[in-house]
C-alpha cells in the first residue's frame, strides 16, 4: 500500500493542561484530533465528525479551586515573609538578623509567584470541560479548558460537524389549535 | 429554546452526573443547568443523534448474482465499493470504514503496521524535541558542577538529532527541524564546555606543581 499523504490540520484556539500533558484540538477534514503532548511524546485521539451526536461545554470548578489554592498559599507565604522581616527589623542590632533576610526573600518570592498565578487564573476566565457524545458515550476532551476559547471552539467544531453530517432536523410544525366549539 | 427537533425524553444524559435532560436537551446559545447536579451546560445536538449510522454488517455479505462485481476477498459476495487505497472491490464484510475513507483489511493492517495511515497513528516520539531538551537542559547551569556528564549528554543530543532527522515528526506540527538543529548546536556547546573544563583543570594542576 502506498503511504497516504498526511492530512492537513487546522488548530482550534485554546489549550489545556492535564495529567496527560498539554492538550490541544486540531481539525482535520473529517475528524477532530485531540493532541496531548509531554514535549517529547505526542499522543493522539480522533473523533470522527460523522460519529458525533452532541458537543457540550460544561462548566467546572477548577478555576475556583486554583483560585483558593493560589490565594491561600500567597497569603500564608506573604504573612510568613512579613513576620520574618518584622523579626529582622526588631532585632536589627543583633548580628544574626541578616540571616533572616534569606527565608524572608524565599517566602516573599513564593508569595509573589502564587499571586501572579492567582491573577493569571482569574483573568483567564471561568473554567470548563468540553465533551463530545459518540455512539460509545461521552468523551471528555483535554482542551479548551476555559469558557471563552471553548465557546469559540464549539462554533468552529459544530460548523465542521454539520458540513459532514448536514443540518439537524428542524422541529415538526406545531399542531393547529383546536377549532372553537360552536355554542348555540 | 432550541431550533432543532425535540430529543426523546430520557435519552440524552448529563455528561457530569448521567441524569436525563429535558425534551430539548441542549441549547447552543444559552447555558442551561442540569436538573440534578446543577452544572452549567451549553451545547448542541447533531444530525447523527436523530439518524444514527447504519449498523455495521457482521454476518455474510450480499450474495452476488450474474453480472455483479464481486468482492476480491469473498468471490461469492457482491462488491459494494472499492478500497480507497488499493482499489480492490469489497463486500460489506470487508469494508473497513475509517472516517470518510473505506479500506480493505489488507491495507488497514499494512497501514497499522508501518504507521502509514495518519488516521490510526496513536502516538509519536518527537526525536527533534528530545534532542533539543537533552541539549538545552544540561546547559542551564544546574549540571555545570557535573561537567563530565556534559560530554555524554551533548553526544547523546547530537546522536538523537541525527537519528531523528529523517524520521516522521509531529503529526500536526511537522518535523520541527529547528529543534534538531538547536539540539546539535547545544550538544556541541556541551562537549565544548566539557573539553574546556578538562583543559582548565589540566592547566591549573600543571601550574600548581
Amino acid at each position: 500500500m502506498s503511504a497516504s499523504p498526511e492530512p492537513t490540520y487546522r488548530k482550534v484556539r485554546g489549550g489545556g493542561y492535564s495529567w496527560k500533558g498539554h492538550g490541544r484540538l486540531w481539525l482535520a477534514n473529517d475528524y477532530l484530533l485531540e493532541v496531548n503532548s509531554t514535549f517529547i511524546i505526542e499522543s493522539y485521539r480522533r473523533i470522527f465528525f460523522q460519529d458525533v451526536r452532541a458537543f457540550v461545554v460544561q462548566r467546572t470548578n477548577v478555576r475556583r479551586i486554583w483560585g483558593w489554592v493560589f490565594g491561600v498559599t500567597a497569603s500564608i507565604a506573604g504573612l510568613v515573609a512579613g513576620g520574618i522581616l518584622w523579626a529582622a527589623a526588631i532585632n536589627r542590632h543583633e548580628e544574626w538578623h541578616v540571616a533572616l533576610y534569606f527565608p524572608a526573600g524565599f517566602f516573599g518570592l513564593v508569595s509573589l509567584l502564587c499571586l501572579t498565578m492567582w491573577i493569571i487564573n482569574l483573568t483567564l476566565g471561568p473554567s470548563c470541560s468540553c465533551q463530545a457524545l459518540t455512539p460509545t458515550g461521552w468523551h471528555a476532551l483535554s482542551a479548551p479548558r476555559r469558557l471563552g476559547p471553548a465557546n469559540r471552539a464549539q462554533v468552529e467544531i459544530a460548523a465542521a460537524i454539520q458540513a459532514v453530517q448536514g443540518p439537524p432536523p428542524s422541529p415538526a410544525p406545531a399542531p393547529p389549535p383546536p377549532a372553537p366549539v360552536a355554542t348555540s | 429554546m432550541s431550533t432543532t427537533a425535540p430529543v426523546e425524553p430520557g435519552s440524552l444524559t448529563c455528561p457530569a452526573c448521567g441524569t436525563a435532560l429535558g425534551p430539548y436537551g441542549l441549547d447552543a446559545a444559552n447555558e442551561a443547568a442540569c436538573p440534578k447536579c446543577h452544572v452549567g451546560l451549553r451545547g448542541q445536538l447533531f444530525r447523527a443523534w436523530w439518524a444514527p449510522p447504519a449498523p455495521v454488517p457482521t454476518e455474510k455479505g450480499m450474495p452476488a448474482t450474474e453480472g455483479d462485481a464481486v468482492c476480491f476477498f469473498h468471490p461469492t459476495n457482491r462488491a459494494v465499493l472499492p478500497c480507497d487505497a488499493c482499489g480492490r472491490f469489497l463486500c460489506s464484510v470487508c469494508d473497513m470504514p475509517l472516517g470518510s475513507r473505506h479500506l480493505c483489511p489488507v491495507c488497514l493492517s499494512k497501514g497499522m503496521g508501518k504507521n502509514k495511515l495518519a488516521e490510526i497513528i496513536p502516538r509519536r516520539f518527537l526525536w527533534a524535541r528530545a534532542a533539543f531538551l537533552l541539549g538545552a537542559v544540561p546547559l542551564c547551569g544546574i549540571f555545570i558542577f557535573l561537567w563530565p556528564i556534559l560530554f555524554a549528554s551533548g553526544g547523546m543530543s547530537i546522536l538523537i538529532a541525527l537519528i531523528g532527522w529523517g524520521r516522521p515528526g509531529s503529526l500536526v506540527r511537522g518535523k520541527q527541524r529547528w529543534a534538531a538543529i538547536f539540539g546539535i548546536i547545544f550538544g556541541l556547546l556541551q562537549i565544548g564546555v566539557c573539553v574546556g573544563f578538562f583543559y582548565f583543570i589540566a592547566y591549573v594542576s600543571s601550574h600548581n606543581k
